[in-house]
């Protein structure tokens, strides 16, 4: 395996820009990648679904700039150095015209961000039972808690990353991802997705809470309900109907392109869109966190933005392309459908008094069909396979339900609420829709 | 094809298992892709991919499992892959990890599959796509200026080498190819979004003239969808009888009967019982059959499973009887039922679980329709069905069309697929938003009562069980009557 694969890439191109001379800008961003990933199902570590693995890639990205307004885009794999006159033939060939694209960007400076945890890199190197042993552990704390049936997946990589562009730009970096989850009887999991080896308190807490919620989804309820109820969507839950149906609709390519919820103009008038107590940010910059990162491959330095700020819009979620046309700076993105908060400038009650408020509710834990909607729309039709039913402040037992509303006009409703939940980064959220018992 | 190459990995695989004593199953993989993206008639980019690699699976006499793999491919990392899995399958017999031996059942093949592409990725100019592509982009914006219009054509080529312990040395292609348009209405506040897409194997889909007409009529029908989808009301959620269409038929096929189907899971399938698949148990109306297999051609056509064995066409409801599942080596025995090569993986770096190929649900008898498909409209369908006597004047039935994706959870028997519009079909059909169709497995193919039209079987998507995706297709007929069923529920206002 060749160690100095980024430096050779670079030399390469380099010698190509000076021979060539349609060759204008390149920039690459290359990961080499080494880990282990390890399952567990129906209780059992390993087994020919989840056997324990150990995978080595090489990957990434490189953008060439050519004379004429032409772009190439593609991915890195392993042979790009041994086969790099060929691949550079194919980059010129399939380069595509575009008027609006952009150059290469260097950023003026870049945040520090620890990313890279000692603890992972030794797991890999030389302590691999070390993720058996969480597996075996959990197994066993949930199998001696009353759960039937455990799976559970550990991945933990090491993955060292480069870039570099044709302005003489080159950052190099570490970071070692580290996920687990364990689920409880096909019905309720949690996880964990840092970029560090997890204390002992975390795994504790991820296997109590699904020994919790896990037991709680086995004791059924015989309520039938049909018309508004309230939903109390968990931390997880919010993030995922915020990604859906909020996120989405801030990405700058959506919004130019008139495929947004939302136009250029909203977002120059700084148009109320939610609620005045409400804002969400993007922050890439929090130690060890799954969603944190130095710089996108583009070389858009991480940050902290608001988007949405007292509930008006801020800021669309822009690359370097929609940046430019839109006249407005690049800004951090958020990576893998985290790294964004919401907060309320109004207190909010913990999650366990909330609850005691509710006269007649349900606590969604899983929704069926979520990749399904129309993102631009608001309007959600989904259905509630895991969830548990509350009345008068009560946990009830498990049901399942059809549920229907507006999330956006939920978010705007002064009824609505958020709660704080120990351990989360976002609320929970509570509000009114229409839900049939199944 | 470019997998023959690699004999002496194959041959350093052999030699690594015989001294350690260990089976293996050893898969190669070579894969390119080609994206064109045209955004409201502009190209936003072209992009390249490629992979080539390596993955190995080992197995201990014991039936402990370690795999590695690697996007490199030459002796050296075949040697390194194979004594990290197998080191791994040690380590994770220190732990009770799951035993299985099934594989060493499994009987040496030689195969050598490559499908003929009548038009090679390479049969075109890139600028001369791009061009086609961008007209079509532009002639669906052109209808109204509401519309704003995505287009995504991706070509795949891809190709396979499984070798294994026992001798198997197979090699297979899998190309694949799609024009997918994502068509956006937008008034004010209001926004609608449909889709209309073509599949297939190679560049066809964009040279030949009848998938190009049918993708036009697609994409018609589909802007004029959203247009109209635009102030339309919700419909109150409940129980209703429906008629769905053959896209949407393949989603119930897929979430609710496929994979409740694939033995990998039968433990905790509603279609298992004691861990046994529940074979011979009644769930539909005689004149109904679920069928899975490989069809040339297909988006997701796969003629070899990814352990080296032959992929089955399987009757998983034979007339209303279950009757075997999708059943992979290591689960198929234990499931009670026989292997049907059904596994599949995504690349290289993933283990095989059973899978889905082309799906479909075929009723005797169908109604005949004598108009294509797409030209069919929900005023056309009322009369239909009325004539068919399927439904009379003043009857309440929905007509759920446009297939946008499903889920399901087969340990509860919960599944869920949405469309893109609802119609209540009458002599002047009216228009509502989409809505969750949900239900549960074990009654709704119970109420499938009738179908209209010939097979159509082009359904295209991408599954993403346990987090691996793989390209999936199917259909049915072109509408399936489903009677009113409290466990399939609309969900709406």
């Amino acid at each position: 395996m060749n160690l100095e694969i980024h430096e050779q890439l670079g030399e390469l191109l380099r010698q190509s820009q000076k021979s060539n001379p349609r060759l204008k800008g390149w920039r690459f961003d290359l990961h080499r990648t080494d880990g282990v990933d390890i399952g567990v199902k129906n209780n059992q570590i390993g087994g020919p679904y989840s056997a324990p693995g150990y995978k080595q890639s090489i990957s990434g990205e490189i953008y060439l700039v050519w004379d004429d307004s032409r772009y190439t885009a593609a991915k890195l794999e392993a042979r790009v150095v041994e086969e790099f006159s060929e691949y550079l033939k194919l980059w010129e060939r399939t380069a595509y015209h575009d008027p609006e694209g952009v150059g290469i960007y260097t950023p003026e400076s870049l945040p520090k961000v620890e990313l890279a945890d000692n603890e992972a890199q030794t797991v890999i190197d030389r302590q691999v039972e070390r993720p058996f042993e969480l597996l075996s552990d959990g197994i066993d704390k949930l199998r001696k808690s009353g759960i039937r049936k455990v799976d559970a997946r550990i991945k933990c990589f090491h993955d060292q990353r480069y870039l570099m562009n044709s302005d003489g730009f080159q950052l190099s970096y570490e970071q070692t991802p580290v996920d687990f989850y364990f689920i409880a009887n096909d019905s309720y999991g949690k996880g964990y997705s840092e970029k560090k080896w997890p204390e002992a308190a975390d795994i504790d807490r991820i296997i109590q809470e699904t020994i919790t919620v896990g037991k709680q989804l086995e004791q059924p309820c015989s309520t039938t309900f049909s018309g508004p109820i309230t939903l109390i969507l968990t931390p997880e839950m919010f993030e995922t109907f915020m990604n859906q149906f909020v996120i989405t609709n801030l990405y700058g390519s959506l919004v130019l392109n008139r495929q947004s919820r939302f136009t250029l103009d909203d977002f120059e008038n700084h148009r109320p869109v939610i609620r005045d107590d409400l804002s969400l940010t993007i922050n890439n910059l929090l130690p060890y966190r799954g969603s944190s990162y130095i710089c996108t491959a583009e070389g858009v330095p991480g940050g902290k933005i608001a988007l949405i700020d007292g509930g008006k819009l801020q800021s669309p979620i822009l690359n370097l392309k929609y940046a430019k046309k839109a006249g407005l700076n690049p800004t951090p993105v958020p990576l893998g459908g985290s790294g964004f908060f919401i907060t309320s400038r109004e207190g909010f009650p913990q999650w366990e008094e909330m609850l005691k408020t509710i006269d007649r509710g349900l606590i969604i834990y899983s929704v069926l069909g979520m990749h399904t909607q129309d993102t631009t729309s608001g309007h959600f039709s989904l259905t509630a396979d895991q969830c548990l039913y509350v009345e008068k402040g009560k946990i009830q037992g498990k049901t399942k339900a059809v549920i229907n509303g507006d999330f956006i006009r939920a978010l705007n409703h002064q009824e609505s609420r958020l709660c704080k939940v120990a351990g989360e980064d976002n609320p929970g959220f509570v509000f009114i829709a229409n839900a049939i018992s199944t | 094809m470019k997998t023959e190459q690699y004999n002496s990995v194959i041959m350093a695989c052999h030699d690594r298992g015989t001294a350690r004593g260990m089976y293996f199953i050893g898969r190669i993989q070579h894969r390119t892709d080609l994206g064109i993206h045209i955004n409201n008639g502009k190209t936003e980019e072209i992009s390249t991919g490629s992979l080539a690699g390596m993955g190995i699976q080992v197995f201990t006499e014991e039936g402990n499992m370690g795999f590695a793999a690697s996007d490199q491919i030459s002796v050296e990392v075949a040697t390194t892959l194979f004594d990290k899995a197998a080191f791994l399958a040690e380590a994770g017999s220190g732990y009770q990890s799951e035993t299985n031996r099934e594989v060493y059942k499994l009987k040496p093949l030689q195969r050598r599959v490559e499908v003929p592409l009548k038009y090679p990725h390479d049969s075109m100019e890139l600028g001369e796509i791009e061009e086609r592509l961008r007209v079509l982009n532009q002639e669906i914006g052109a209808m109204d200026s509401r519309l704003s219009v995505r287009t995504v054509l991706r070509l795949t080529n891809e190709e396979w080498r499984i070798f294994r312990s026992d001798g198997t040395d197979v090699i297979f292609n899998t190309p694949r190819a799609f024009i997918f348009h994502s068509i956006t209405a937008k008034s004010g506040e209001e926004t609608a979004t449909t889709y209309a897409n073509i599949s297939g194997s190679d560049l066809g889909i964009l040279l030949e003239d009848e998938p190009q007409n049918r993708l036009k009529r697609r994409s018609q029908k589909a802007a004029r969808l959203a247009l109209n989808l635009l102030g339309a009301p919700k419909f109150p959620g409940g129980n209703y009888k429906l008629v769905i269409d053959y896209a949407l038929a393949k989603g119930l096929a897929h979430e609710a009967f496929g994979h409740a189907a694939e033995t990998d899971g039968i433990d905790s399938s509603i279609l298992g019982e004691n861990g046994k698949f529940r074979k011979g148990m009644i769930v539909s109306d005689q004149r109904l059959s679920i069928i899975d297999g490989p069809l040339e051609g297909d988006y997701a056509y796969q003629p070899i499973s990814a352990i080296g064995t032959e992929r089955q066409t399987v009757r998983i409801v034979d007339h209303g009887r279950l009757n075997t599942g999708l059943a992979d080596i290591f689960s198929a025995h234990r499931a009670g039922v026989e292997p049907t090569g059904a596994e599949r993986v995504e690349s290289i770096f993933h283990l095989p679980i059973a899978r889905m190929s082309n799906i479909r649900i075929e009723f005797d008898n169908p109604i005949p329709v004598d108009q294509a498909f797409e030209t069919i409209t929900a005023k056309d369908l009322y009369r239909m069905l009325t004539e068919a006597g399927l439904m009379v004047s003043g009857e309440k039935v929905l007509y759920l069309t446009g297939f946008q994706g499903g889920q399901v959870n087969p340990a509860f028997g919960d599944f869920v697929f949405n469309c893109s519009a609802i119609y209540e079909l009458s002599e002047e059909p009216v228009l509502y938003k989409p809505a969750i169709f949900s239900g549960k497995i074990l009654s709704v193919l119970q109420s499938v009562s009738a179908a209209l039209g010939e097979l159509q079987l082009d359904a295209m998507g991408t599954c993403g069980k346990m987090g691996q995706g793989v390209p999936s297709c199917g259909g049915s007929h072109y509408f399936l009557v489903i009677d009113q069923n409290p466990d399939v529920t609309i969900g709406g206002e």
